[in-house]
């Protein structure tokens, strides 16, 4: 048999809506236990947590990822550093050759420059007679120059490449290596 | 505030800001609670602390099937009792008395309160409840469980359980009498 305390009965109706103030700090206290390194960090041990727990949890190393960045940075500086740029005219007889396609041959072996060339690049010849091609790396290379088929220069002049009426088949190679040369090209008569 | 799925998920997903609106809306609630079951609110709130870590790191285990208020109070109010187990201040080794059933009937009886309906006078008086009374009168009272479960919880008899009670009841009794005495004569 179950009896009925009025003394029970006051303290429910009491206790029903019975709210103290809310403890102060409790929160901070318990966010402390559930998320401990970042309830707990200051800039240093954050960045020192960062740096330790990351690597541990196999998630990505943030210095070795910085070092990585830095490491492209310099490679892209040193590519864009080591490329350069070559500009000139062309020159049919004495005066500049109006309208043609400027060509840019690398050559492997500079003892045989003719027989060792790879094609890298063309640039127009606008009609002052200049060209110029861009992002060139260091090495040996060699320029030719055709004048643009149906024009007056076509029926004087050939096809030419960079100093080509020289005696020696080397002194038709140009040597890219510190600067930005100037390359003229005279055109060969027929 | 209405605390919805989405909150819910949020804390199993260990959301800061979803943790802590959970605490803030039940925090004073379940204050309340754990200050029925301790002698001061310092060692409520350490309490309250614990167990609502306790409710964080098993919230993953509500299955949404009754009130999520219940389930909290239910986490509290297992983590006040085994905070006193810990403490050994629960009255296991009292005597058991063998309570008649006529004495529990002749309590039944009026009882004037002196001051209608105030929490902290009735709070102040479960909390000076000798330990042992106060964790099954809470439990019996508050958290309606049978005397059978009370057994089973605290590791006591059910007789034990039920001389607990009455102890409590005849405790309180005198005390709130001793109140309206007193505040009659003034």
């Amino acid at each position: 048999m179950q009896e009925q305390d009025p003394i029970e009965e006051h303290y429910r109706k009491a206790f029903s809506g019975f709210e103290p103030p809310p403890p102060e700090q409790a929160w901070d206290k318990i966010r402390a236990k559930l998320h401990p390194a970042k309830a707990d960090k200051g800039r240093m041990s954050g960045l020192k947590n960062s740096l330790l727990t990351y690597s541990r949890s196999g998630r990505i190393y943030p210095l070795l990822a910085v070092a990585a960045m830095v490491l492209l940075f310099i490679l892209i500086w040193y590519s864009y550093s080591n490329k350069h740029n070559i500009r000139g005219h062309a020159y049919a007889g004495e005066t500049r050759m109006c309208m043609g396609t400027a060509y840019l041959f690398k050559v492997y072996d500079k003892a045989k420059p003719y027989d060792t060339v790879l094609l890298v690049q063309s640039a127009p010849v606008d009609d002052k007679g200049f060209y110029q091609f861009h992002g060139i790396a260091h090495g040996n290379y060699m320029i030719r120059i055709n004048p643009q088929p149906g024009t007056e220069v076509t029926r004087n002049f050939i096809p030419s490449f960079y100093d080509q009426d020289s005696a020696s088949s080397e002194a038709n190679v140009i040597h890219i290596d510190s600067e930005d040369p100037t390359v003229d090209v005279h055109l060969l008569p027929k | 505030m209405v605390i919805d799925e989405q909150i819910v998920k949020d804390c199993i997903a260990g959301k800061r800001q979803a943790q802590k609106l959970l605490f803030e809306t039940f925090a004073p609630v379940m204050l309340g609670v754990c200050m029925r079951y301790c002698h001061d609110r310092d060692e409520a709130e350490d309490i309250l602390q614990e167990a609502f870590i306790k409710v964080f790191q098993n919230i993953h285990s509500f299955r949404g099937e009754g009130s999520l208020a219940g389930w909290i109070k239910r986490v509290i109010v297992n983590h006040a009792i085994n905070y006193i187990n810990k403490r050994n201040k629960i009255a296991r080794h009292e005597k058991i008395d063998e309570i008649k059933e006529t004495e529990i009937l002749d309590f039944n009886e009026t009882v004037e309160f002196p001051d209608e309906y105030n929490p902290a006078l009735l709070l102040k008086l479960i909390q000076d409840l000798p330990e042992g009374y106060r964790t099954v009168f809470n439990l019996h009272i508050f958290e309606d469980y049978g005397h059978k479960e009370i057994a089973h919880i605290l590791g006591i008899t059910e007789n034990t359980s039920k001389t607990q009670l009455f102890k409590a009841r005849r405790w309180l009794k005198n005390k709130i009498e001793e109140t309206r005495i007193k505040k009659n004569s003034k």
